[in-house]
């Protein structure tokens, strides 16, 4: 009986820690950065999410089904959206570090992180990923990675219950990678929810969230351009 | 079960209060009006204009955890995600009304200079303006010999850093023959005029409240002007859609929506929903 008890506890504890994810901190660009003589940045941006109507919090099958069903009108709204110029981003980013002097080489192939191997080594600010082989095909000395993760709505739910009404979202990060240490120079996390401030139930063209999801939208593109603007 | 009917039902009762912006399904305009037509502007019998916080709900979280349900009896799973239903419903609802009873705490110093600003004033000011600069025959004090009334329930919404405000003007419109008949409704929201002073509650304060009563005014006079517009369907709609941006509360803001008009101080917009936004054209480059 107590195995038993001591089992749980342990899977308990298990589950509970793995809930909890590490974000990374956002490290500011040094200003000693813009005075490194002979550097050379590649932009480059990972594949755009497809648009999609995010359901955090309903984990069991019948629970993702049953929320599915629910936003199914909404979802298939979302996939009607237009990203805009988004695609356009690092060209926007490249020209801002142009403006600044700074060489660049725009690298036009998406960035797919998973096909990256892991960096071996630890060391403060390392990425976790091993971006050191940018440095030999693209001859750069620093990476500039715009990384969207989510893209579209966003409504959390507890198993088969939304906890709360649908906001627009753009979710990613934007970080510069040494590709001499592989270490992160700076790093923007971007996080932006819009929410509709009164009623969002309005199909089929959901108006204010269709508005949510553009502020959203402009909102993260700022974020983006903001972290190398000064 | 008892249990969970004794929460399902204090929860249903705690829930019931929402705290919801104001809201209106736009009906267009359905009317060929003369150019000469008379216009009755009703409004409402309260003496006082309302005034609230402006909230927004874009920090609001959700609880993303998992439930176990009980699941001795379909009768008793099914009772118990209805009774989650309706305590997570009653959780966002008190969340949002809390949110707004701490945004109206901004009124609070105010509370004197908004009690001078009566809503017939209010009418009145707009009538006489509109009279002046736009041409406008539209009246306050006869309601028999007018060829629309337009009804109109204004709210003022002041932003956390007290320097924006942003009317929310409902309007439904119906002839004086057949009130049944709405010939017209919308919601108008006009955003202040940005100012550079850095202290905004002794500018607004200032004088008795003289330039809140002036901006609130002005606000209602340009929605009021909008409506008309709106309903003799004179407004532009043919420009392509776009997000606008503007500032509001500090921060900068969008709004996706066609351009419909467009003066020396303003633009206004019909947003997604139907709506008419009258953003103020310095607030695109200073706050």
């Amino acid at each position: 009986m107590n195995l038993r008890i001591l089992l749980v506890l342990l899977a308990t504890i298990v589950f509970v820690s793995g809930c909890a994810t590490t974000s990374r901190t956002p490290i500011v660009l040094n200003e000693g950065f813009w005075q490194q003589e002979e550097k050379k940045v590649g932009v480059v941006m990972t594949t755009i999410p497809e648009l999609n109507v995010y359901l955090p919090g309903a984990n069991c099958l019948l629970c993702i089904a049953a929320a599915e069903a629910a936003n199914s009108k909404l979802s298939a709204h979302v996939a009607r959206l237009s990203i805009e110029d988004l695609p356009k981003m690092k060209e926007l980013l490249a020209n801002q570090l142009i403006e600044k002097g700074v060489h660049v080489s725009v690298i036009k192939q998406p960035l797919e992180l998973s096909e990256l191997p892991k960096y071996k080594y630890s060391a403060e600010n390392a990425a976790k990923k091993d971006f050191t082989g940018f440095n030999k095909t693209n001859k750069i000395t620093h990476l500039l990675v715009i990384d969207l993760t989510m893209l579209g709505m966003h409504r959390t739910y507890s198993s088969y219950i939304p906890t709360r009404d649908p906001k627009g979202v753009f979710a990613g990060s934007t970080y510069l990678v040494n590709l001499d240490t592989n270490t992160y120079e700076s790093y923007t996390p971007i996080k932006v929810f819009k929410s509709v401030d009164d009623n969002w139930k309005e199909p089929p063209n959901y108006p204010g969230l269709t508005n949510a999801f553009y502020q959203a939208l402009e909102t993260g593109k700022a974020t983006i351009l903001s972290a190398f603007a000064k | 079960m008892r249990f969970i009917l004794a929460i399902f039902f204090s929860a249903y009762i705690s829930g019931c209060s929402t705290s919801r912006s104001p809201y209106i399904t736009p009906i267009k305009s359905q009317i060929n009006l003369q150019s000469d037509s008379d216009f009755y502007l009703k409004i409402p019998s309260d003496i006082h204009v309302t005034f609230r916080g402006l909230v927004s709900y874009d920090d609001v979280e959700g609880g993303q955890y998992n439930m176990l349900y009980p699941g001795d009896t379909a009768a008793v799973f099914f009772a118990a995600v209805i009774t989650h239903s309706v305590v997570a419903e009653s959780v966002k609802n008190t969340q949002k009304q809390k949110l707004q009873d701490l945004a109206d705490e901004i009124i609070l110093p105010y509370q004197s200079s908004i009690s001078r600003i009566k809503t017939q004033d209010l009418a009145n000011r707009t009538v006489q303006q509109l009279r002046q600069t736009r041409a406008i025959c539209i009246q306050t004090n006869s309601m028999e010999n007018s060829d629309l009334i337009v009804e109109s329930r204004p709210v003022f919404l002041m932003a956390k850093n007290e320097k924006n405000i942003l009317l929310k003007n409902i309007i439904i419109a119906y002839s004086s023959d057949k009130p049944s008949q709405v010939v017209y409704r919308n919601m108008i929201e006009v955003l202040s005029l940005p100012f550079s002073a850095r202290n905004a509650q002794s500018y607004w304060l200032e004088g008795n409240g003289a330039k809140l009563a002036r901006a609130s005014e002005e606000m209602y006079a340009e929605s009021i002007a909008l409506v008309i517009a709106d309903i003799k369907n004179t407004l532009a709609d043919s420009s392509k859609e776009k997000t606008f941006h503007y500032f509001q509360d500090g921060q900068k803001m969008y709004e996706r929506g066609r351009l419909v008009s467009e003066n020396n101080d303003r633009i206004a917009i019909r947003t997604l929903r139907g709506w008419l936004k009258s953003i103020p054209i310095q607030s695109k480059s200073k706050n």
